[in-house]
């Protein structure tokens, strides 16, 4: 039997290049298949669309959002497509002026909760023992806490205003962000590649953000998408009840209650504003569906490989 | 008797991208007889699951069949109907995966199973098809049929699953059994069990089966007939006595001498080169790695015949009868010593001091609930000496891989104390000192796992370095890496590849690399090959004995794979439960054991059936 051990340098077996340029290749591919999910890409229309109407909107108002432009409570006209509001301020020029305070904010409180929660979840994960017992109960009582509740005291002793419903929403979302990503760190934690690195004496913070946070991407990716949707409601919402957004501010919400009244003789005003913030909700979650889709099984593992 | 099964001039191809097509089946023509168990065995992407898959007439998309036909009893299954193939799946031809989590559904219970199938295909009632479900599960070995049709899959163990497996599908009185890798999962003494259950039933039920493996010796104990396939194409057929013992194609040499044998201290050849994926047209599909390749190589090489219903793919067949020494006698009678220690590690007495010093090591799981605490180390010792490898030995859920995580600080012992050098190691990797750390270095079992899927190789080899000599420039850092790579034979065109580009074999290069790059004195090694191919396994193996040899590197192997001990390890230490049973010089604690468990895990690895089974 003549077979030589071998000397030379072995390359077992070889699926695939990547280096550089296929790396962008491949994500390029990564993303058509995304957008080939029909959730996916009608989301993402609705999205660009709603996105472009609240950058452009501002520009090509017919009138400025604050101004009493003509006499009140007008129906719709050539001149004021969907008439004017109890004060005479144009509704069509306040929708087109109300979108960034709607989507602005929910962004903001959604990667505040983000930041929270990625150093308390992925630590409590990682660390178990005593740090995650304490997380986890403390997690347990805020979520028995109905979340309107808190705003409001905390709106009732710190005032209303859009930094304190950002800060408030932030600390109201992060616990269920937090129960999460604890969970997707717990299944990526006893992998070997975080024990080689644990054996090697890394710090904890090269361990839980650059060996464990990049291995939860899909999860992170679903949970954003996900807590948006909800955070855009929710801010809406408190806007609506007066806890957020201030009159005389053209936030969509804050437009929804001040026409309510009126709702009978004057639908344009309601609908007009709480129609878009519906679509701009459905479009993200039907974004957060199709990662869902996408991801599939490696949710499930939690690894991107 | 006509064949239960054939497959005639079997071609497939895969349609690959833009409209062109890879061909993965090349001519491929086997019969299996009832009551007979054929191996089939080859490298991974060799064809034996697309082989496997297609003798079910199992279609995949972009799969086609360029020619031939599998014949059924008599009548061609390749172009029947769905609906008749689903009749057939099951009650004549049936198929038992490697994984039991896909055969058993873990919501039905084991009763539930047998009571689908047996309604299905037999219109049995459910009282009619338990009592059937009874008489399996006793035949196979199970304890308590009765009781065990009310539990789930998962309240079994995984022996017991494959056994609960390989009742439900003979339970339709099958022609043909195909079993891809029923045991591949399973320890060393329930694999045997196992095998043993799975030839009964042949003889007994008069089955057909085609057993697939990428185990040779494992398959020499079980089957009557081997069938070695390569690159598309079967190379070598015929009896066990004749294939195992006496192979005529270069390639089933070179899969024979890649599984590490626990006779013999010789470690197991790696087979050079790459596995073509593809088949060969117009030369011999060997060729390019082929030891022995010559001119007259570049034509078609038809079967020849060597012997008796044996065959061989190999223009040099039946030259090799005489010039081959056949592999070592493979049968023991218990307490025959075995042969001195080999070539594997220097010989004579360990030189003095030990390099690594575990003193009465303890380690408990606690559990959720009183009583449930699970002593998974319970006081042992061990000493490891420079150069030298210390081997552990023993089945799943015996404390070697925690035993391991104790020494590398990942896991804290309850009592006892581990020593570096003299220094005696703190109980946390994070409380060690760098010296410390750097000195014990571990690679881990699962190719899959073991680097970060999303760090490049060059990102995952940096590390280490950084850590330990944060003083280097980047060109030494760059050199350095580069040294490492070509010591664990890997091109460093691969630094910038991320593990999913990687193959299994390639990733653990790299893991040993990473290891290496701290600049250890003790290599840990959990289970490094299991999860390899025998030739990719071969060739790690040669790997760690090099740099053993090459940096007077300690290791500790830990394995259940007695075969894969011999050819590594200096010393062994047998633990069972926990605790040490045997401890001594591989050669005689292998040779001849004193202990009652370790003599079990021995003859648990079985002799080729040599004659046993000639017609």
């Amino acid at each position: 039997m003549s077979i030589t051990p071998s000397v030379t340098p072995v390359a077992d077996v070889t699926p695939g290049e990547a280096t550089g340029a296929e790396e962008a290749g491949r994500r390029a591919r990564r993303l058509r298949a995304f957008l080939s999910i029909p959730q996916a890409m009608v989301g993402a229309v609705l999205l660009v669309l709603l996105l472009g109407l609240t950058i452009i909107g501002p520009f090509v108002a017919p009138y400025p959002p604050n101004a009493i432009s003509d006499s009140p409570l007008l129906g719709p006209s050539a001149r004021h497509w969907l008439g004017t509001d109890t004060l005479g301020r144009d509704i069509f020029s306040r929708v087109l002026n109300g979108g960034g305070s709607v989507i602005l904010l929910p962004l903001l409180a959604v990667a505040a909760a983000m930041v929270i929660a990625i150093v308390v979840g992925l630590l409590s994960g990682y660390l178990g023992g005593w740090t995650d017992a304490v997380v986890t109960r403390v997690v347990d009582v805020v979520l028995a806490i109905p979340s309107y509740l808190i705003v409001l005291v905390v709106v009732t002793a710190f005032g209303s205003g859009s930094t304190i419903v950002v800060l408030t929403v932030a600390v109201v979302y992060a616990p269920y962000i937090i129960r999460v990503l604890r969970a997707a760190t717990l299944a990526v934690s006893p992998l070997d590649f975080v024990l080689a690195a644990r054996a090697r004496g890394e710090g904890i913070r090269w361990v839980v953000f650059r060996e464990i946070l990049p291995n939860i991407g899909p999860t992170l990716l679903v949970e954003i998408a996900l807590r948006t949707t909800y955070a855009i409601m929710f801010i809406a919402s408190l806007s609506f009840l007066g806890l957020g957004v201030q009159p005389p501010s053209s936030n969509w919400g804050v437009m929804v209650a001040e026409n309510r009244l009126l709702l009978l003789a004057h639908p344009a005003g309601v609908i007009a504003p709480a129609l878009l913030i519906g679509v701009l909700a459905i479009s993200i979650n039907l974004i957060a569906d199709a990662l869902t889709e996408f991801f599939g099984d490696r949710l499930h593992n939690q690894l991107m490989v | 008797m006509p064949d239960a099964l054939a497959a005639r001039s079997l071609s497939v191809a895969y349609a690959a991208r833009k409209g062109e097509s890879s061909q993965v089946l090349l001519d491929v023509s086997l019969e299996l007889e009832p009551g007979r168990i054929v191996g089939l065995a080859g490298e991974s992407g060799a064809g034996k699951s697309t082989l496997a898959l297609c003798l079910m007439g199992y279609r995949t998309a972009g799969q086609r069949v360029l020619s031939g036909e599998v014949d059924l009893a008599g009548s061609s299954i390749t172009g029947a109907s769905v609906g008749r193939l689903r009749r057939l799946w099951g009650s004549r031809l049936a198929y038992l995966p490697q994984d039991t989590s896909t055969s058993l559904n873990p919501a039905l219970t084991i009763g539930g199973h047998f009571a689908e199938s047996l309604a299905k295909h037999e219109h049995l009632r459910r009282a009619a098809a338990l009592r059937t479900a009874a008489q399996w599960l006793a035949r196979v070995g199970i304890p308590r049929p009765e009781q065990a049709l009310g539990r789930y899959p998962h309240q079994f163990s995984g022996g017991q699953q494959q056994r609960i497996a390989i009742a439900l599908a003979l339970c339709l009185e099958p022609a043909v059994l195909i079993l891809d890798e029923p045991t591949t999962g399973l320890d060393v003494v329930t694999q045997a069990q196992v095998n043993a259950l799975v030839v009964a039933l042949a003889r007994e039920a008069g089955v057909a089966m085609l057993y697939v493996s990428h185990n040779l010796a494992m398959l020499a104990s079980v089957c009557d007939d081997l069938v070695i396939m390569y690159a598309g194409q079967i190379v070598e057929r015929g009896p066990v006595s004749g294939v195992y013992a006496a192979p005529q194609h270069p390639y089933t040499a070179a899969l024979i001498a890649a599984v590490p044998t626990i006779e013999s201290g010789q470690p197991p050849r790696g087979i050079p080169g790459i596995p073509r994926s593809t088949v060969a047209i117009g030369e011999c599909c060997f060729l390019d790695r082929c030891p022995l390749r010559a001119e007259q190589c570049q034509v078609s090489i038809p079967m020849l015949q060597v012997g008796e219903r044996h065959e061989a793919r190999c223009v040099r067949a039946g030259e090799r009868a005489q010039t081959e020494a056949p592999r070592p006698a493979a049968t023991r009678e218990p307490g025959q010593p075995a042969q001195p220690a080999g070539p594997a590690g220097p010989a004579g007495p360990a030189p003095g001091e030990p390099l690594l010093r575990v003193r009465d090591v303890s380690c408990t799981f606690t559990g959720r609930g009183r009583g449930t605490a699970v002593r998974a180390v319970d006081h042992v010792c061990a000493d490891v000496f420079p150069g030298r490898t210390l081997g552990i030995a023993g089945e799943s859920g015996s404390g070697k891989s925690t035993l391991l995580k104790v020494i590398a600080g990942l896991l804290r012992a309850d009592t006892g104390e581990v020593a570096i050098l003299g220094r005696t190691l703190a109980p946390g990797a994070a409380r060690r000192s760098a010296a410390d750390r750097r000195a014990i270095q571990i690679v881990f079992q699962n190719p899959d796992s073991t680097l970060n899927p999303r760090h490049t190789v060059a990102q995952s080899l940096e590390r280490p370095l950084r850590l330990f000599e944060p003083g280097l420039s980047r060109s030494d850092r760059r050199a350095r890496i580069t040294a490492a790579m070509n010591q664990v034979r890997i091109s460093p065109d691969l630094l910038d590849r991320y593990p999913r580009n990687l193959s299994g074999g390639q990733r653990q290069r790299i893991a040993i690399a990473r290891a290496l790059l701290a600049d250890p004195v003790v290599l840990l090694c959990d289970e490094v090959t299991s999860a390899l191919d025998v030739s990719v396994q071969a060739s790690i193996i040669e790997l760690l004995l090099d740099l053993r040899a090459t940096r007077q590197l300690a290791m500790i192997f830990v394995t259940h794979d007695l075969g894969v001990l011999r050819s590594v390890a200096d010393e062994v230490i047998v633990m069972q439960n926990g605790t040490v049973r045997e401890q001594g010089e591989i050669a005689t604690v292998l040779g001849s054991p004193r202990d009652a468990y370790t003599r079990r895990l021995i003859e648990a690895i079985q002799a080729p059936r040599d004659q046993m089974s000639s017609p």
